[in-house]
């Protein structure tokens, strides 16, 4: 079920109602009512994969349950080794059997060998990156003694699937997550006002700047080859508006609904187009993702410690893993190498660090310095994500090679390109507000209180308007990227 | 959190109105009017309802005393009669763009009387035929048609409730029933309510309120065939083809054709080099092009045939 779909706007008012009406008096009622909820969301797209699900949750209770009481650390270790075989077994399956089997094909027939195999017409299950990481993290904070393990089977089955970021995150750790389903939720005015808030900021990051901007990056990467250098330099800014539109929507409107049920997830975005260094831009961007790597694959390699050489080869395995998560496909990896080269010189140079606060805090604007670093790093940003959209390698690298060209000195031109006008109009006024509530979790959280109550729900009013006229106007509710991943 | 819901209702309300302010004032759904069902069955409009197709329609259309949208002259001896669904309600259309508008250029000395309505079989347009002939008593009748029109006559090919259908089993026309009157009343008149309906997206949209019959969904061409041949031979027993001319769209599959012909039934077969200049660009029915060149054909069969 997508967020973006009338099915989600009848489903949520549902489940809502029973939650406080029916199930509010019981813990265990609630779990099971966000168990129920949360299958009938995932089997909404494919009942089958449902199976999935449920056995990765078996496993992981029940390995939880032997850590538990298992003291042997060489039979921990099996154990957690079980948990992430099965997790990253089936991962591997979907996501990159294919993938490495026609590599290997390639590699051999380099050597003059050719091999014939055959590739299986997989289904990609949604979903299976974000709940594999969630799972995964539960085992190995249990092997690590960070968090005791669970004996209420419903509440982790229901950390597991919880609906609202099931398919595309925030990637939850257990020791957030899982306590919040061990005491009973009541209902809070502020938090689900709050709440609803960020669903409204999310759609309308989804359904109008993300799907807006989708169709002219799509037009313009589809049709690269027959468009001069400013054009291909536009498509890349619109694809790089799409993707945060349409990711940091998705986390918004998750993480604005968990609210609405009494739960508190991690931001996963924070303003980070606006960051001054790369560095901080991966403090900023897809925040859950970046931390399970930090705590989980970057600090047991031994993060910054130690030499240099380890540093080199510890930020080039965060990137690339990272940039592999994303997807069975060269380009995925050369995006992840290009942002392990940008970050590297922060990082021997011990500057990785320099920018931690928020850009031009207390401050209207930022200053000169601080502009140009930002602006620098948005194009960095920008040209990383040319790979990350790209076909295929080829067609990554001949994008590139139109935007360095002499044309880069036209005037973009492409068709549909007069529709971009209104849309350009939506994206200064996004990014406006972006900038005003970047001290925020979410752009809207703060800012429309300091205005005239009448005013603000003026403004609300105008954003439902334009999520409700493009919606309808698409004709179809378009997915979210990250749902491939 | 009844403070919330109370919040959420307002709040939902208010849009509503909003957005039925902004659906009105920049008519974003067409207007459609009220059907009503006259004692002999024939499905026809309420009289005197007034209202635009859509944003980009310049002239109202009207629904006039006889129940129809559309031309209705009735002032010299002879008449004509054009019937069909609706490329002849055309509400898409000004009245200037009408087939009757045009033929009534060409044809001055004749009156043109319009009877087309959204969705009607072709068994429902010979019906129409009779209550015309006790109405106004046109000298001939022309049923513009489509493949469409033919299938959807037969019951055991697919059941249509709204519209009246002949059934092969039992020989006899089943009529339309109007489809859910005050549910549809209210979507029409709640602007909202039918520009969500309308726009719903395209690939979670609720099929049309139609069912296959089960035990025939899976025809086989000469099963088809059979249903049509015994639907021909009641029309031809139970109307009057003397004065019916069938005028057959273009791109309208063959095997209706050949069966008219067959039937001896009178046609005309309208040709369109290039039948995307009739169409609008996201709408198949005719445009004023479509329309003058529909009727230029009409006019060349009426001269050719010297009607009088």
């Amino acid at each position: 079920m997508l967020f973006n779909s009338l099915d989600f706007a009848i489903f949520l008012p549902i489940v809502f109602l029973l939650y406080w009406f029916v199930a509010q008096k019981n813990l265990k009622l609630q779990n099971a009512l966000i168990v129920v909820a949360s299958y009938v969301f995932y089997g909404w797209w494919d009942w089958r994969f449902l199976s999935l699900i449920i056995f990765s949750t078996v496993v992981d209770y029940l390995i939880g349950q032997k850590l538990r009481t298992e003291s042997q650390q060489s039979k921990r270790k099996v154990l957690l080794w079980t948990s992430i075989i099965v997790n990253l077994g089936f991962l591997g399956f979907f996501k990159y059997y294919n993938f490495f089997l026609e590599n290997f094909v390639d590699a051999f027939s380099l050597f003059g060998m050719q091999i014939n195999t055959n590739s299986l017409n997989i289904i990609l299950p949604v979903g299976i990156s974000f709940y594999t990481f969630q799972t995964l993290s539960y085992t190995i904070d249990v092997y690590r003694k960070k968090l005791e393990p669970t004996k209420d089977f419903m509440a982790f089955s229901a950390f597991v699937c919880f609906f609202p970021q099931l398919v595309a995150g925030p990637i939850e750790r257990a020791t957030n997550l899982l306590p919040q389903f061990y005491k009973k939720r009541t209902f809070e005015y502020d938090k689900a006002v709050d709440g609803m808030r960020q669903i409204l900021w999310g759609l309308f990051k989804k359904v109008v700047i993300a799907d807006n901007c989708a169709e002219f990056a799509n037009h313009i990467f589809n049709n690269s080859a027959d468009m001069n250098g400013s054009t291909l330099v536009l498509g890349a800014i619109f694809f790089t508006l799409q993707i945060y539109g349409d990711f940091s929507g998705y986390s918004d409107i998750a993480i604005g609904t968990s609210r609405l049920f009494g739960f508190d997830l991690k931001q996963n975005f924070a303003t980070p187009y606006f960051s001054r260094d790369i560095a901080e831009f991966w403090r900023r961007w897809h925040i859950s993702l970046s931390t399970w790597f930090r705590d989980y694959l970057y600090i047991p390699l031994g993060g910054s410690r130690g030499g240099t050489w380890m540093k080199v080869r510890n930020t080039f395995a965060i990137f690339l893993v990272s940039g592999f998560w994303h997807g069975a496909n060269w380009t995925f990896i050369i995006w992840g190498a290009l942002n392990a080269i940008y970050f590297l010189p922060l990082l021997l140079t011990n500057n990785n660090r320099n920018n931690l606060g928020i850009v031009a805090e207390g401050k209207l604007l930022p200053s000169f310095r601080e502009l140009i670093a930002m602006l620098t790093t948005f194009m960095l940003t920008i040209f990383a994500w040319i790979f990350f959209r790209a076909e295929n390698i080829s067609h990554a690298f001949n994008y590139v090679g139109g935007i360095f060209s002499e044309s880069i000195f036209e005037t973009p031109k492409f068709s549909g390109m007069s529709d971009s006008v209104i849309i350009f109009f939506f994206l200064v006024f996004f990014i406006l507000l972006e900038w005003l509530g970047r001290t925020d979790k979410f752009a809207i959280e703060k800012i429309f209180d300091r205005l005239n109550k009448n005013f603000r729900i003026i403004l609300y009013l105008v954003l439902t308007i334009l999520i409700i006229k493009y919606f309808f106007e698409n004709g179809k509710a378009s997915e979210f990227i990250y749902f491939q991943f | 959190m009844i403070k919330f819901l109370k919040k959420i209702v307002f709040y939902l309300v208010l849009l509503i109105f909003i957005l039925e302010l902004i659906i009105r004032a920049f008519r974003l759904t067409p207007n459609i009017p009220q059907r009503t069902i006259s004692s002999n069955g024939i499905q026809k409009y309420k009289t005197n309802q007034t209202g635009y197709f859509n944003s980009k329609s310049k002239e109202k259309w009207l629904i006039n005393e006889f129940g129809w949208a559309g031309v209705a002259q009735t002032q010299t001896d002879t008449i004509f009669s054009i019937i069909g669904d609706s490329f002849i309600e055309n509400f898409h259309n000004p009245l200037s763009c009408h087939q009757g508008s045009y033929l009534k250029a060409l044809l001055p000395q004749y009156s043109f009387f319009e009877a087309g309505r959204s969705g009607i079989s072709f068994i429902e347009n010979l019906e129409v035929t009779n209550h015309l002939d006790s109405l106004i008593a046109p000298k001939k009748h022309f049923i513009y048609l489509n493949s469409d029109d033919f299938s959807e006559s037969i019951l055991e090919i697919k059941v249509h409730t709204d519209r009246a259908q002949f059934s092969v089993k039992s020989n006899k026309i089943i009529k339309g029933k109007l489809k859910a009157p005050g549910l549809k009343k209210i979507l029409y008149n709640i602007k909202v309510f039918h520009y969500l309906y309308l726009n719903y997206p395209q690939d979670v949209q609720p099929s049309e309120d139609t069912k296959v019959n089960d035990g025939l969904s899976n025809l086989e061409e000469t099963s088809n065939e059979l249903y049509l041949n015994k639907f021909f031979d009641f029309c031809v027993n139970n109307y009057e083809f003397d004065k019916i001319i069938l005028v057959i769209h273009p791109e309208t599959d063959k095997l209706f054709i050949e069966l008219c012909k067959k039937y001896n039934f009178k046609i005309i077969e309208l040709n369109s080099l290039d039948y995307q200049s009739w169409q609008f660009d996201n709408d198949s029915h005719w445009n004023c092009i479509g329309h003058k060149s529909a009727s230029t054909q009409v006019y060349n069969w009426i001269k050719s045939y010297s009607i009088n």
